[in-house]
């Protein structure tokens, strides 16, 4: 009975330290799960919905060498800052929106590519991205009831897994891309 | 007349300092622990099990401080200050009133200090109001009304019975 009258007593301090563990803890989480530019390939997918755990723990299975984590967000994510979506290594696009987008993809060499010319996406006469609608099990492409869209998948500007077409860093983009590919 | 009894003997000084310390050495235990757990939740942190982790963290932490923050309040830092005060009793000089003694219902509370109830003696010059731990008002009141009270700085620190 004293100890539960002791709590009551001090009730606004115990309220206010839960309050501050979810904070820290999100905000330290949220470092823990994370790993530099380096370490991880980002996946940015501008669908109407994303299992993106889910899809992370798939492509995870098939994790290139030297990469950590692999992190899938949709676009929503951006609210939360837009580093990690100018940074990121892989984007799924609709085609409506890709040439608005252009400058933040880069330009891809279809001979180091593993698809047929014919499944690219050209823009001037340049290979940009790869059409594919990857992953259906886990990404809702549209919203109930909307018109079927072409995707194609782009390689991010400043991505530093995309050796094949920026000559540094790795090419675990490209595998990444290969295992999304792949996936129903 | 009966014989002084001092409401802080040898023996409250010894088990308050007992209690302090053991309030410590739990807050220490129990700190350490809670961190090694939560280092090792993070550690084990994964692509899967990442939201599971973080919520078990925010369990751990928080359970934990509440606990810490339970004994630094309510078993350290009270026990300090009724140390302290139970240490200015044995060291202050007394004053003696004799008179009938009621023990109020009136409680005070000094921040950062200890609860007291109001005591008011009725001696031979007038009524004079001084205080008692809150602890310590069952024991007076049950001594008796005619009593003889030693006070220290205000606050009853040994009586004795008419």
């Amino acid at each position: 009975m004293k100890v539960l009258r002791n709590i009551a007593s001090q009730l606004h301090v115990y309220i206010i330290w839960l309050i501050l563990s979810v904070v820290i803890w999100g905000f330290v989480f949220t470092h823990v799960t994370d790993a530099p530019a380096e370490k991880k390939v980002v996946l940015f997918a501008d669908v109407y919905a994303c299992r993106e755990l889910e899809l992370e723990l798939e492509l995870e299975k098939s994790m290139p060498d030297g990469i950590r984590m692999i992190r899938t967000h949709s676009f929503g994510y951006v609210v939360f800052g837009d580093r990690e979506l100018l940074g990121a290594d892989l984007y799924l696009i609709p085609l409506s929106e890709a040439e608005r987008y252009l400058p933040s993809f880069l330009p891809l060499d279809s001979a180091a590519l593993p698809w047929a010319e014919d499944e690219l996406w050209y823009w001037e006469g340049v290979p940009y991205g790869v059409r594919m609608r990857p992953a259906e099990s886990f990404l809702q492409y549209e919203a109930p009831g909307e018109a079927r869209e072409d995707f194609a998948l782009f390689f991010g500007v400043n991505s530093v897994h995309a050796a094949s077409f920026r000559g540094s860093g790795d090419d675990a983009a490209l595998a990444v891309a290969r295992s999304l590919y792949g996936l129903d | 007349m009966g014989t002084i009894v001092e409401l802080y003997g040898a023996a409250d000084l010894q088990r308050l300092e007992n209690r302090i310390r053991r309030g410590r050495a739990a807050m220490l235990g129990l700190g350490v622990s809670a961190l090694a757990l939560l280092v090792a939740l993070c550690c084990l942190t994964g692509t899967a099990n990442a939201r599971r982790m973080e919520a078990a963290a925010i369990a751990v932490s928080t359970v934990a401080g509440w606990i810490l923050l339970y004994l630094r309040r309510f078993v350290v830092a009270e026990g300090r200050t009724e140390l302290r005060h139970a240490r200015m009793l044995g060291e202050t000089e007394k004053e003696i009133l004799r008179g009938r003694v009621t023990v109020t219902q009136e409680r005070v509370r000094i921040p950062g200090s200890i609860r007291l109830r109001r005591v008011l003696v009725e001696t031979e010059a007038g009524t004079r109001r001084v205080s008692v731990n809150e602890t310590r008002a069952a024991v007076l009141a049950a001594a008796g009304k005619e009593l003889e009270l030693h006070v220290a700085n205000g606050y009853v620190a040994a009586y004795r019975a008419l």
